[in-house]
């Protein structure tokens, strides 16, 4: 029984290497390329979009015609209340959300995934303490938080990132612990405890990494939540001060002027939330596909 | 198995079953693969016949085709001719009617087969209600007779009761009873004992030979075990990546196979030497405590006293504590393992040796008694000493699932180099010199050296273990464990495991505890045997006096159930399961 010719069928390789085919059936998505479409489109927009299309975003004009209708004057989109070019308006508030909404989806991300992976892997009483902590924090309401740290302190983008970062990682948390625990039983993390690696080994090097997916997938629905958070915050007259404008700053004005008849001054930012949100939804939805076929090829 | 086989009057009845160069396609995103390229096959009544092949084989898809079950993705051609009923052509409301009355099939694992919110008298009872072949009252009438049938003591009250209240072969029975309820003319049997221990996989095939003779049924059994093939089946058809590569009397091909790939299939299933059962059956069963067994015929004896043991279990219990309720899952068991010795650890699932193995490696926390490697104590701790770490540095460890061994995000390397990084030793100093070692330990487990930029998903399940043999003696252990290293394997890649695992033993000499649940797997590796029951020691001694003589009843009742496929020592062992089976002496042990 020594010299049998290897019957074993290895897997297929086929030439295609394992990010080439995620990358192919990411791509089979079509909502999934629609949403990276929108976000690149709107990234391009508000960043690079300010190079060519140079408007005075940080005083008011009081000269310019107020609340001028699109197209009137030169300015495509109109001007607002302040005399400031929409359009071009558009893409500094942009830029603040985006940063902002991406920021802190990361720092949610990254904080949910090391407390759920620790929670998990833990387990015993140091979990149930750990998760309690997120119970207790899931309990209190984000929007309502938020109101009350921007009435207390001058909301900067540092410190809305943080704040939002702070509220956001709960969920995150929640579904790493869940995955961690699963993790935890498999043989390599035995293995690795079998030959003396320490916990923080095991923890950073085998059990975050294998979360991966639903690390990536739980952050792009993170960055449209802080995005829409934003939103909420400055709608209600609470986010950053002037000249700082966000989008949902821009929405609030366009929703006192709508009433003198400046009815379409609501219309740029609110389609600009509602397709980033829909664009990373969109992202977070190929991407699940794409992790959830994992146990079939990886 | 042949005596149950008569050949006079079969060839004049209808095959119940006919397959014509029947093949099937599955669309991926590489294109159209084949799985099965055009086999033939017939299946009569009264008759077992196994389809034998290794994993993608193709098995499994020709009887999911026979029964219309293959996911949308498959591409079905030929003929499948059911009593002159041609199924392919059958839409998928006719196909309905068919699977559970006129085909039905017992599926591997009867704990997911079955519905666990139902009792299973009710689950029995869906299916003939389902095809109205009876009225509800006479169907409890049915249900008892049925589960009688299938050897269920007590049937009248076992149908009120739900999946999880039996135990695992009872339900596998279930599951049959289920498969028999409209006395189909086929039924398809998919590995229905593979999740099953040996003993109780003894019981089943017991039962399906007997249901298959006499009645008009015919059986198609999926399986890859040649000892059950040798068990049960009249006839063997052997795939082999989608082709039949021979098809015949079960015997014929057992002991005389024509195909090339057949007797290499055949070559590499590690068989038992023939079991002396005249002078079992003479000899008295010996069922003394278990302690005295294991140091009479264990620790003491074998070992040369100035041996200082690898390792050393002393009077060791475990407990697992599940809300509250404590459960031992090993008692005072006492075991030693001397230097460069290989140890075989047997028993049945839950009978406490993998939670034995954990418990030398520091995983699992020991209730009493202590186990020491290497003169060293080893402890569950929520931190490593330095001493602890250089213990554990002694140890390596092979698991059983090539699937989940190795972490998938990680490379060959990366995964053969991460105990050389945990313990500075002198190849884990420097990148140069791990890169060095990790190629070093490649070629030892007999693998290209260009793998090592690889992930585990792009290699085989035989490949990986060898990466999971090359970790575990990447720092030169004294000791290894190697739980159930190769039974997720095919055969003949067993024997390749297998074989690198000897060749790393004798090079390197390092102490082994091989844990299995397969008798001829542990004979072929190991130079003693312990047997373990319910959390005890029964029996210890070297391989060839507990493989050929075992005294513990229960030994020996392993021993007369472990699957051969030689089939006269097959027949052996069945006459000498029926003598035991009579034994009340294995019962009371088994508690």
């Amino acid at each position: 029984m020594s010299t049998i010719p290897t019957t074993e069928i290895t897997p297929r390789l086929s030439g295609i290497s394992p990010g080439r085919r995620a990358l192919r059936r990411y791509l089979s998505n079509r909502l999934a390329i629609a949403g990276t479409v929108i976000i690149l489109a709107l990234v391009v927009f508000c960043f690079v979009g300010p190079l060519l299309y140079h408007t005075n975003q940080n005083q008011p004009n009081i000269y310019a015609d107020l609340n001028a209708s699109p197209g009137h004057g030169g300015h495509p989109l109109g001007t607002d209340d302040l005399g400031y070019d929409v359009l071009g308006r558009l893409m500094k508030g942009g830029q603040t959300s985006i940063l902002i909404g991406l920021a802190a989806g990361v720092l949610a991300t990254l904080l949910g995934t090391l407390w759920g992976a620790v929670a998990g892997y833990a387990g015993g009483w140091v979990d149930v303490v750990m998760m309690r902590v997120v119970d207790a924090g899931i309990a209190i309401p984000a929007t309502f938080l938020l109101l009350i740290l921007s009435a207390v302190a001058r909301p900067s983008i540092p410190l809305m990132i943080i704040v939002l970062g702070m509220v956001s990682w709960l969920v995150p948390a929640r579904l790493i612990r869940a995955e961690s625990l699963s993790i935890k039983t498999r043989e390599y993390v035995l293995a690795v405890r079998a030959v003396g690696g320490s916990h923080v080994r095991t923890v950073v090097r085998h059990i975050v990494p294998n979360t991966i997916g639903t690390m990536i997938v739980n952050a792009t629905f993170q960055v449209a939540d802080a995005i829409l958070l934003v939103a909420y915050i400055s709608f209600l007259g609470m986010g950053l001060q002037p000249p700082e404008t966000d989008w949902g700053a821009m929405l609030t004005k366009g929703i006192t002027y709508t009433y003198s008849g400046a009815w379409w001054l609501i219309f740029p930012a609110g389609l600009c939330i509602v397709l980033t949100v829909c664009g990373f939804n969109f992202i977070g939805d190929g991407l699940r596909n794409v992790f959830d076929v994992r146990g079939r090829d990886l | 198995m042949n005596d149950s086989n008569p050949t006079a009057g079969r060839t004049q009845t209808q095959p119940v079953l006919v397959i014509e160069d029947l093949a099937v396609s599955f669309r991926t995103d590489e294109g159209p693969v084949p799985a099965v390229n055009g086999i033939s096959l017939e299946v009569r009544p009264g008759e077992v016949l196994a389809l034998v092949g290794e994993s993608g084989s193709g098995k499994s898809v020709t009887s999911l085709a026979v029964i219309g079950l293959l996911p949308a993705t498959a591409r079905v051609s030929g003929r499948v001719t059911l009593a002159g009923e041609s199924l392919l052509d059958a839409g998928e409301p006719r196909m309905n009617e068919i699977r559970g009355k006129d085909i039905s099939m017992i599926f591997q694992e009867p704990m997911t087969a079955l519905n666990p919110t139902m009792t299973i008298g009710a689950q029995i009872a869906e299916v003939l209600t389902n095809h109205n072949m009876c009225s509800p009252a006479d169907a409890r009438r049915r249900v008892v007779d049925l589960l009688r049938r299938v050897g269920i003591p007590e049937p009248g009250l076992r149908a009120k009761r739900y999946p999880h209240e039996l135990s695992g072969g009872q339900r596998q029975r279930v599951v049959i009873a289920i498969a028999l309820a409209c006395e189909p003319r086929l039924i398809i049997a998919d590995e229905p004992t593979t999740a099953l221990d040996v003993t109780i996989q003894a019981e089943i095939l017991d039962l399906i030979r007997q249901l298959a003779s006499g009645s008009s049924t015919g059986f198609l059994l999926v399986t890859h075990n040649m000892g059950v093939v040798a068990d049960v089946a009249d006839r063997v058809a052997v795939m082999y990546r989608g082709d039949i590569v021979e098809v015949g009397d079960a015997r014929t091909v057992l002991l005389r196979p024509k195909a090339e790939y057949s007797r290499r299939l055949l070559d590499a299933v590690p068989k038992l030497p023939p079991a002396q059962w005249e002078v079992i059956e003479a000899e008295p069963a010996r069922t003394e405590a278990p302690a005295q067994a294991a140091d009479a015929g264990g620790a003491g004896t074998f070992l040369a006293d100035a041996a200082k043991p690898a390792l050393c279990f002393n009077r060791v219990s475990i407990d697992y504590r599940r809300g509250g309720a404590t459960f031992r899952a090993v008692r005072d068991v006492t075991l030693a393992i001397g230097t460069g010795e290989i140890v075989g650890l047997v028993g049945e699932s839950g009978s406490g040796k993998s939670t034995l193995g954990r418990a030398a490696l520091g995983l699992v926390p020991v209730a009493e008694g202590s186990v020491r490697l290497l003169g060293h104590e080893v402890r569950q701790r929520l931190a490593l000493s330095r001493r602890d770490k250089q213990a554990r540095s002694q140890v390596g460890v092979v698991f059983q699932d090539p699937g989940s061994s190795l972490d998938p995000r990680m490379t060959v390397a990366a995964a053969i180099a991460e105990p050389l990084i945990i313990h500075r030793g002198p190849h884990g100093a420097s990148r140069r010199a791990r890169t060095a070692r990790v190629l070093d330990l490649l070629d030892a487990v007999e693998l290209p050296r260009d793998y090592a930029h690889r992930y585990p998903h792009e290699l085989s399940g035989g490949q990986r273990q060898r990466v999971g043999l090359a970790r575990a003696i990447a720092l030169d252990p004294s000791l290894l464990i190697a739980d159930e290293p190769t039974s997720a394997l095919d055969v003949s890649v067993q024997a390749h495991v297998l074989d690198a695992l000897r060749a790393m033993q004798q090079r390197y000499r390092f102490a082994c505890l091989f844990i299995s649940h397969d008798l001829a797997v542990v004979h072929s590796m190991a130079d003693r045997v312990a047997v373990m029951l319910n959390g005890e020691l029964v029996e210890v001694g070297t391989s060839q006096s507990v493989l050929t003589r075992p005294q513990h009843p229960y030994s020996r009742r392993l021993l007369a159930a472990a699957p051969s496929p030689d089939p006269d020592e097959q027949q052996r062992r069945r006459a000498a399961r029926a003598a035991l089976a009579l034994a009340p002496a294995f019962e009371a042990a088994r508690g």
